[in-house]
C-alpha cells in the first residue's frame, strides 16, 4: 500500500503531499529527479523513456505523468502496485472533477481542498472512495477554477474565500449497498436517454487492405428519475446471444455461412447492473446511478469490416525544395448514409512554407503545431469522392531525417455517423418502473458510430 | 480569488510577527485560516522551518475550536506531520483531540479524531486512543468501524504485540460485520498486521473464503480489492473449492477497474496450483485471462506497461493460462519507449514458428524507423529469435540480409553484434552473410560493434578474402584505440594467424602488433596478455591452436531460466512490486516475508508451462457445445502432444536472458 503521495511540479519539486504512514524520509523525494534521469532508457529524459516504477534504497517510487505534473507513490513494501496507480489514476479524474483541470495552477489555488479530498480517498494507504459523486456529497469546500480567473463572473459571492460550511454528514451512500445512488431523488419529468456509441479503431495499410480493427462501444445511459428505479434493458437477440458467450468465454457456435455475425469479445458492466440476473435470466436490470453513467461497454471484433473511407495517397518530391501532396478520399458506404464532420489529418514535415491547394470539397487548412493539413467536410455522403492536392515549400534548411519521418506517420480520419452501429446492436425495450412512486417516464434511444482515437491509413 | 496569492515560502518569523500583530486586533475566523493556510503552504513546499510554530498552530486550533472543520484538518495536518520535532508541545493538543472525538457530531471528525490520534505515536496518545478504539471498534457507526480498523494496523508494533492485544480481537470479530466496507477493511488491517509481526498468521477457512468471495458482488470497487487480496491467505483444502472460487472471481477480470483485474487474475493464477488439471475443469481460462489483458492494454501507458510486466511473468512460467494474439502487442509509433521495450519483449517471448512470418515482418518494420534506440532493439530482437529457434533462423537471417542491403549505418552495427552469436549458433550454416558484413565493415564505427567485427575476422579469417588487410587496417592506429578494442584485436590477429600459419602478410602483422603491444602499450592487461601470446608462440607447442583457439561451448539459450523457487514466489506476486522487477521478493525488499506456497492436500505440482496452441475460436466447443470434462480433456490432451515439444524449448528461455539481451543498449 502507498506510504505518501506527492504532487510534483514538471522539475520535480514538490507542489503538495500527504503522508498515510510516516515510514519514509522527506529526504526521499528529493531523490526522484536523479532516478528519473538514471533510469532513462532513451537518451533524454523525455516523456516516457522511464519506466513508472523505480526502486531505490529500499524505496519504491511509483509515477505517472499528469500533463506537466509528476503524480506519485511512495512505499516500502512489496505493496500491490497496480493498486497504487489504479488509485492515482482514478484519484487525477477525481481532482480534474473538481477542479476542471489539474495542473501547478489549480492545485495551488484549491490545496486545502485537495488536502481534504486526499483524506478522504485514501486512509492507511488503502484506497477508500474514487467515486466523484459520491465524494461530492460530503466534500463541503468549494473548489476554486482557473477558468473563473481568467474571466471574472459577475457574482458577488467569490467561491473559495468565503466558504459556507454546511455540516457535514458523511452520506449512508458510503457504507451502503448501493453505493451509486442516494435515496430520495426528484425530478419534475422523468427522463431517460440512451446513446448507442461505437467507436471504431481501424489500421489500413497504404493498399487499402485492412490490419487490424476494433470497435469500442458503450451505451451511455443519462437518466433524470426519481426515486430509485428499477430499469430493465432489452437488447436484440443475436447481440444478447453474444453477450452471453463473450461472458460465458464459450465461442459462439457460428456457421460459417453466416458471416454478418457479431462476436462480441468482452463484456463489462456499471456495477449497477445486476451480474447474476444476466447470466442467469438474459436479463440487463440495474437501478441506475443519478446522472450520466456507461452502462455497457464491449467490444467487438469483426475481421469482416470494410474500411469505411479509402484513401489513395501519392507525394512527389521535388528535389527537396517543393513537395506535392494528393489525396483522394472515397466513402465507402451506402450512397443513403451519410457522415458527418469528416476530419483528415495529412502529415506533413515541419516548418513548411505557403502551402497551395486544389480541392473539391470542403476546407484545407495548415495546422502548424500538429505538422499536418488538415482536411475538413461537413457532410461527405455514400459513394462520392474528392481529391486535392497541396503544394508545399519545404524550408531550405532542413535534414533528411525530418522529411522521412513524417511519411511514417500515418493519415488519421475522424468522423460521425448517426442512425446506424456497425455491430448491429439495437436497443429494443427499456423498461422503467419505481415501486414507489410508479410515474410516468420518456426513455429516448439514439445510435451514433464515430472514429475512435487511432483510425488510421499508413502511407506508405 | 484561489488561495494561488498564498502559496509562497514566506519566513516562519515574518509569520509569528504578523500573528503577533493581530493578536492585538479581535480575531476573526477569516483571518486565521489564511494564517493557517500561510503555514500548510510552507510544509507543502518542504519547508521545514515552520516547525518552530508549533505552539502559536495549537493555540488556533484551540481558537478555533471544533467548529470549522477546514482550519480544524488543516491544524492536525500539521501536527502529524511535526509531532516528532516537538513531543512535549504536542501532548498540549491531547485533550483537544480526544474531546474533539468524544463530542463529534458526526461520524468524519470521529474518524478524523482517531486517525489523527494513531498517527501521532507518542506513548501518552496510545493510552488514550486504545480504550477509544476498543469503543470505537464495538459500537461506532460503519465507518467509524472502518476508521478504527485501519488506526489499529497503524499502531501495531511487531516488537510490542501485547499493547495492541487486546484490539486484535475485536478486530477479528469485524470479519464477521454485517457492512462488507467493514469486513474489508478489517481484511486489510489484518493483512498489514500479519505482514508485519513474526508470530500472528492471517489464514481464512473454506467457509469463509467462499463467503466473502460470494460478497464480491455487492461490494464497492475498492473494498472488492481488499477480498481479493485476502483471498490469497486462503489455502485450499479440496479441488472443489478452488475450482469453485476461481468460477466466482473469473467475471472480475473483465472489471472496468485495472486493479480488480490483476488482483483477480493473482487469485485465479494462485487457486489453479490447487486444482488438477485445471485447463480441463476450466478450459474457458487461458481466453478469459487474455481478454482480460487485451483490455489493460487499452488503458493509460503506466497500467499497460505493469499488465505487460505481468505477462511476462505469466509467459514464463505459465504459457498454458494464456492464449494471446501476438498482434494486440505490436507497437503503434507513437507508443512511449518504455511501452516499446517491453512490447518487443513480448514479442520475443510469443514468437514461434507459427506466427514467425508476421513477427519478423513487423520488426522489420520497427529496424527501418527513425528512432535509432527501437532499431537497434528490434534487430536484437531478430538475432536472438534465430538463436532461440531453430526452425525460424533460416527467415530471420534473410531479413536481415536484406536489412544490411540498405547500409544504413547503425542497422550494420547492430547486425555485426547478433551475427557473431547467429554465426556461433550455427557453425557453417550462415557464412554468406559474414561477406556481407565485411562490404560494409567501413560503415561500423561504434566501440561494440567493431569489437564483434573483429571477432568474426579472427575466428573465420580463412574464409573472408580480404581478412589480412581488413585486420592491418584496424591494426594501423592500434595504439588510438581504446584498451577493449586493443585486446579484441591482439586475441583477432593472434588467431587468424594460427589459423593460418603460412602466411606471411599475417606472420609480419602478429610479429609487428606483439611488438608494438610489448613497447608502447601502457595499460598493464593488454601488454599482459600481449606477453602471454609471444611466450605461447615461440614455445611452439604442438596444441597451440587448441589454446588459442578452442572449439567454442555451444551456445546455450535455455540455461539461464528462473529457478523454479523463484519462479512460484513470483507467481504469489502479480500485480505487486516484485512483478514489476521481476526479482525474489526477498531480494528487492528486506523486512518482508517470502512468500510461499502452502501446502495442502489439494497441492498440484502440474505443468502449466506449455503453451497450448491458439486453439481456433471455434474447434474447440463446436464439436461439444457443453463439454463433459472427460470429452474435453480428451480433445486437449491430443491437441497439445503435437506441439508439446516445438514449444518447450520457446518458452523455457530465461528471463535474465531476455531483460539482458533487450536492455544491451
Amino acid at each position: 500500500m502507498a506510504s505518501v503521495v506527492y504532487f510534483l511540479d514538471s522539475r520535480g519539486r514538490p507542489l503538495l503531499h500527504r503522508d498515510y504512514k510516516w515510514d519514509i524520509p522527506s529526504t526521499a523525494i528529493e531523490k526522484f529527479p536523479l532516478l528519473l534521469l538514471n533510469n532513462s532508457i532513451g537518451q533524454s529524459v523525455d516523456e516516457g523513456s522511464t519506466i513508472p516504477v523505480l526502486n531505490d534504497n529500499g524505496i519504491n517510487y511509483v509515477y505517472l505523468l499528469h500533463k506537466d505534473l509528476y503524480i506519485l507513490a511512495l512505499t516500502r513494501e512489496d505493496a500491490n502496485v497496480f493498486s497504487i496507480l489504479c488509485y492515482l489514476d482514478s484519484m487525477v479524474k477525481v481532482l480534474e472533477g473538481y477542479l476542471k483541470s489539474l495542473e501547478e495552477e489549480s492545485i495551488r489555488d484549491n490545496f486545502s481542498v485537495i488536502y481534504e479530498l486526499l483524506d478522504e480517498m485514501m486512509d492507511f494507504g488503502i484506497s477508500q472512495i474514487t467515486d466523484q459523486k459520491i465524494l461530492k456529497e460530503y466534500i463541503t469546500q468549494e473548489s476554486f477554477t482557473l477558468n473563473t480567473l481568467l474571466h471574472p463572473s459577475g457574482s458577488k459571492k467569490k467561491p473559495g474565500s468565503t466558504t459556507v460550511f454546511k455540516q457535514r454528514v458523511a452520506p449512508s451512500t458510503v457504507t451502503n449497498a448501493i453505493s451509486w445512488r442516494s435515496p430520495g431523488i426528484v425530478y419534475k419529468k422523468n427522463e431517460a436517454y440512451l446513446d448507442v456509441v461505437e467507436a471504431i479503431d481501424m489500421l489500413v495499410n497504404s493498399r487499402g487492405q485492412l490490419l487490424s480493427s476494433e470497435i469500442h462501444g458503450a451505451i451511455k445511459l443519462k437518466s433524470f428519475l426519481s426515486g430509485m428505479p428499477e430499469l430493465i434493458l432489452g437488447l436484440n437477440e443475436k447481440f444478447m446471444k453474444s453477450c452471453l458467450n463473450a461472458v460465458r468465454g464459450t465461442p459462439g457456435n457460428v456457421s460459417e455461412g453466416d458471416k454478418k455475425s457479431i462476436e462480441v469479445e468482452d463484456l463489462k458492466f456499471h456495477q449497477c447492473v445486476r451480474l447474476g440476473k444476466f447470466e442467469s435470466e438474459k436479463m440487463i436490470s440495474f437501478i441506475p446511478p443519478d446522472g450520466e453513467c456507461d452502462l455497457v461497454s464491449y467490444r467487438v471484433h469483426s475481421p469482416v469490416l470494410k474500411p469505411l473511407f479509402l484513401i489513395d495517397y501519392k507525394v512527389r518530391n521535388h528535389s527537396n525544395t517543393r513537395l506535392e501532396i494528393m489525396l483522394k478520399v472515397r466513402a465507402n458506404f451506402k450512397s443513403r448514409v451519410s457522415a458527418r464532420k469528416l476530419e483528415i489529418r495529412i502529415p506533413v514535415p515541419r516548418d513548411i512554407d505557403s502551402p497551395k491547394y486544389h480541392y473539391n470539397k470542403g476546407t484545407l487548412k495548415y495546422v502548424p503545431n500538429e505538422s499536418v493539413i488538415l482536411w475538413k467536410f461537413r457532410k461527405i455522403d455514400g459513394g462520392k469522392e474528392y481529391v486535392m492536392i497541396a503544394e508545399l515549400l519545404l524550408p531550405s534548411v532542413s535534414d533528411d531525417g525530418e522529411l522521412e519521418k513524417f511519411k511514417k506517420i500515418p493519415i488519421n480520419l475522424k468522423f460521425e455517423m448517426q442512425g446506424f452501429v456497425t455491430s448491429g446492436l439495437q436497443v429494443k425495450y427499456l423498461k422503467i418502473r419505481e415501486p414507489k412512486m410508479n410515474y410516468q417516464s420518456y426513455p429516448y434511444v439514439r445510435y451514433i458510430t464515430k472514429s475512435g482515437d487511432s483510425y488510421e491509413v499508413r502511407t506508405n | 480569488m484561489g488561495d494561488s496569492k498564498l502559496y509562497t515560502r514566506v519566513k516562519a518569523s515574518d509569520i509569528l510577527t504578523e500573528l503577533r500583530n493581530y493578536e492585538k486586533k479581535p480575531k476573526s475566523s477569516v483571518y486565521r485560516k489564511t494564517i493557517l493556510k500561510k503555514i500548510i503552504v510552507n510544509l507543502s513546499l518542504g519547508d521545514n522551518e515552520v516547525v518552530m510554530l508549533f505552539n502559536e498552530v495549537i493555540k488556533l486550533l484551540q481558537d478555533i475550536g471544533p467548529t470549522d472543520p477546514e482550519a480544524k484538518q488543516l491544524c492536525y495536518l500539521y501536527l502529524t506531520t511535526y509531532w516528532r520535532h516537538k513531543p512535549k508541545e504536542t501532548l498540549n493538543a491531547l485533550s483537544f483531540i480526544t474531546e474533539d472525538y468524544h463530542e463529534s457530531s458526526t461520524d468524519e471528525d470521529a474518524c478524523l479524531a482517531l486517525r489523527t490520534l494513531a498517527a501521532i505515536q507518542l506513548p501518552q496518545f496510545l493510552e488514550e486512543l486504545v480504550p477509544m478504539l476498543e469503543d470505537a471498534l464495538q459500537k461506532g457507526s460503519p465507518s467509524v468501524r472502518k476508521t478504527a480498523a485501519y488506526c489499529v494496523a497503524s499502531i501495531f508494533k511487531a516488537e510490542d504485540p501485547d499493547s495492541t492485544s487486546s484490539l486484535m480481537s475485536l478486530l477479528n470479530d469485524l470479519l464477521l460485520d454485517p457492512q462488507l466496507e467493514v469486513v474489508s477493511a478489517a481484511l486489510s488491517a489484518l493483512g498489514d498486521i500479519t505482514e508485519k509481526s513474526e508470530t500472528l498468521k492471517f489464514s481464512i477457512d473454506s467457509e469463509h473464503a467462499l463467503k466473502i468471495s460470494q460478497s464480491l458482488a455487492v461490494c464497492g470497487e475498492w473494498s472488492e480489492v481488499a477480498i481479493l487480496n485476502a483471498l490469497m491467505s486462503f489455502v485450499p483444502q479440496d479441488h472443489q473449492t478452488a475450482a469453485h472460487i476461481i468460477d466466482i472471481v473469473l467475471p472480475y477480470l473483465q472489471s472496468e477497474n485495472s486493479s480488480i483485474v490483476l488482483n483477480a487474475l493473482k487469485v485465479i493464477v494462485y487457486l489453479c496450483q490447487y486444482v488438477s488439471s485445471v485447463l480441463d475443469v476450466l478450459p474457458i481460462l487461458p481466453q478469459s485471462i487474455s481478454r482480460a489483458v487485451a483490455n489493460l492494454m487499452l488503458k493509460p501507458p503506466e497500467i499497460q506497461f505493469l499488465a505487460m510486466r505481468n505477462v511476462i511473468l505469466l509467459l514464463l512460467d505459465k504459457p498454458a493460462l494464456l492464449d494471446l494474439d501476438i498482434r494486440m502487442f505490436f507497437c503503434q509509433y507513437d507508443d512511449l519507449l518504455y511501452i516499446k521495450d517491453t512490447k518487443l519483449e513480448i514479442i520475443f517471448l510469443l514468437a514461434d514458428e507459427d506466427n514467425i512470418e508476421i513477427v519478423l515482418a513487423e520488426l522489420q518494420e520497427y529496424a527501418l524507423e527513425i528512432d535509432v534506440q527501437m532499431v537497434r532493439k528490434s534487430i536484437r530482437a531478430i538475432g536472438n529469435l534465430a538463436v532461440k529457434i531453430d526452425g525460424t533462423s533460416e527467415k530471420c537471417v534473410s531479413v536481415l540480409a536484406d536489412l544490411l542491403s540498405n547500409s544504413i549505418p547503425h542497422v550494420v552495427e547492430e547486425i555485426a553484434i547478433i551475427a557473431r552469436d547467429i554465426l556461433r549458433k550455427y557453425p557453417g550454416r550462415f557464412d554468406h552473410i559474414i561477406q556481407l558484413l565485411v562490404d560494409r565493415i567501413d560503415l561500423v564505427t561504434e566501440q561494440d560493434s567493431r569489437a564483434s567485427m573483429i571477432w568474426i575476422l579472427g575466428e573465420y579469417g580463412s574464409s573472408i578474402s580480404n581478412s589480412v588487410a581488413l585486420l592491418s587496417h584496424y591494426a594501423e592506429h592500434f595504439l588510438d584505440e581504446p584498451s577493449e578494442t586493443q585486446l579484441s584485436l591482439l586475441t583477432a590477429i593472434v588467431k587468424a594467424h594460427v589459423c593460418q600459419p603460412y602466411n606471411k602478410e599475417l606472420h609480419q602483422l602478429v610479429e609487428d602488433t606483439i611488438r608494438l603491444v610489448i613497447e608502447n602499450v601502457d595499460n598493464p592487461d593488454v601488454r599482459g596478455r600481449g606477453y602471454f601470446y609471444w611466450r605461447i608462440l615461440s614455445a611452439q607447442l604442438p596444441n597451440t591452436i587448441d589454446i588459442i583457439k578452442p572449439r567454442l561451448p555451444m551456445l546455450n539459450t535455455g540455461a539461464d531460466a528462473l529457478p523454479p523457487e523463484v519462479r512460484q514466489e513470483l507467481d504469489l506476486c502479480i500485480g505487486t512490486l516484485a512483478s514489476i522487477y521481476l526479482r525474489p521478493v526477498t531480494q528487492v525488499f528486506r523486512h518482508v516475508k517470502p512468500k510461499v506456497f502452502a501446502d495442502s492436500p489439494a497441492r498440484v505440482d502440474q505443468d502449466l508451462k506449455t503453451a497450448r496452441p491458439r486453439t481456433s475460436k471455434s474447434s474447440l466447443s463446436r464439436a461439444s457445445p457443453v463439454p463433459s470434462v472427460l470429452s474435453a480433456s480428451q480433445q486437449l490432451g491430443s491437441l497439445s502432444l503435437d506441439t508439446a515439444t516445438t514449444r518447450s524449448r520457446s518458452s523455457s528461455l530465461g528471463l535474465n536472458g531476455i531483460v539482458k539481451k533487450l536492455s544491451r543498449k
